[in-house]
């Protein structure tokens, strides 16, 4: 096992069954932009190094399957509803923690296979949907999770905005400093 | 990167991405029809009617009761209730509640429908809401008692019960207070919780009240 896995294994287990979930999801932005982030970075890691010759790769071979999970399961919990539940209902905390890890496992060999252009459409949904959620979220007279602050909600929604903003510039530039008349190169994560 | 591509494969792929990505946001969402947990619960609440537990609460004037006994036992047919959930050091929330509550009153009045709706306000500051504070809320929103009625449960568990029937979830404010979502919940003359309504819907509220009332007979 490579120091990187070893870390993936002791990131799930830290964030699915210490005291460190209870921290992270007592406040919305910290379930949202640490708690699911970090969950689904584990998973990344614990997957190892993609090869051509794995499961995944011959059920997926264009990387499209495993984006579309990605973008599910992260969808998924920014629904208020699911946050609701994966505070107040064991069984679904545990769901949470298994399809992010499996998520961020796809993910990792879904996103070499895909290309730029599959890169592309992956990143930019999850940024207008952050970016739109977060409007939302800084934007909404009520309360939309019943386990939740107004304020943590007006956080929680500056911090999407934030990270889409973050996510928006960084592929700009990426594509900026791509040779003229090319398209943005697949971005290479180790 | 080369994969060597098998496509039946590839589409045993898709099928199994597309179908696992519609049925976990199918259950997020409770089949693509809700995104919070109130509208969750107000929709399955008009699909089936919760039965409300009889839980024993302390009114205005110190007795105690099982929380749907209507007080005025000069009415012959029982009445539509509908309920709210206040603490009565509430700030926010609580106050549009009030507010709410004094037009519903009035409406009830003025519209000669006080034999078939009534008002009934649950607070669940079980520690601090005693008859005494409750009186004297009653007395700041003008509370007509033919119509409107208070009252705390006598312990936690009670109270409890209560708010999970309901589906009230009360979060600290970290100032000593709470917050809590709040909503109009009608009850129906058998006792059952049969729609839940914005705390605003004034109209829509007594008109499920009356609906209520009048399926019952």
């Amino acid at each position: 096992m490579t120091t990187a896995r070893r870390l993936g294994a002791l990131m799930a287990i830290v964030l699915a069954a210490t005291p460190v979930r209870d921290l992270l999801v007592a406040r919305m932005s910290l379930h949202m932009l640490a708690l699911v982030p970090m969950m689904l970075l584990a998973g990344w890691l614990l997957r190892g190094r993609a090869s051509s010759r794995s499961m995944d790769a011959s059920f997926d071979p264009a990387g499209a399957s495993g984006l579309l999970i990605g973008t599910a399961v992260l969808t998924t919990w920014m629904i208020p509803r699911a946050l609701d539940l994966a505070v107040t209902s064991p069984s679904v905390a545990w769901l949470q923690s298994v399809t992010l890890l499996a998520a961020g496992a796809l993910l990792r060999g879904a996103w070499a296979r895909a290309g730029a252009i599959g890169q592309a459409f992956f990143v930019g949904n999850l940024t207008w949907m952050a970016a739109v959620a977060g409007l939302l979220l800084r934007d909404a007279p009520v309360r939309l999770c019943t386990t939740y602050l107004e304020r943590d909600q007006y956080y929680a929604g500056t911090g999407l905005l934030l990270f889409a903003t973050a996510c928006g510039v960084r592929w700009f530039a990426q594509w900026l400093a791509a040779p003229t008349g090319d398209s943005p190169r697949a971005v290479r994560v180790p | 990167m080369t994969v060597r591509t098998r496509p039946w494969r590839a589409a045993i792929g898709a099928a199994s991405a597309v179908v696992a990505s519609v049925l976990l946001l199918g259950w997020a969402t409770s089949g693509f029809a809700v995104l919070t947990t109130d509208a969750d619960r107000a929709r399955r609440v008009a699909r089936v009617p919760q039965p409300v537990p009889d839980v024993a609460v302390r009114s205005l004037d110190g007795t105690v009761h099982t929380v749907l006994v209507d007080s005025r036992t000069s009415s012959a047919s029982p009445r539509a209730v509908i309920v709210d959930f206040v603490y009565t050091r509430c700030v926010t929330v609580c106050g549009v509640l009030g507010d709410t509550y004094q037009q519903l009153q009035r409406a009830i009045l003025e519209r000669g429908l006080a034999d078939r709706v009534r008002l009934l306000t649950i607070s669940f500051d079980v520690a601090h809401d005693d008859p005494e504070r409750l009186t004297r809320y009653a007395m700041v929103k003008r509370v007509d008692p033919t119509v409107w009625t208070l009252a705390t449960p006598v312990d936690t568990s009670g109270r409890d019960v209560l708010l999970q029937t309901f589906g009230i979830q009360v979060v600290s404010d970290g100032n000593g207070g709470w917050v809590h979502n709040a909503a109009l919940h009608i009850v129906d003359p058998q006792g059952r919780l049969v729609r839940i309504v914005g705390i605003t819907e004034v109209d829509s509220a007594l008109d499920a009240a009356l609906d209520a009332w009048a399926a019952a007979r």
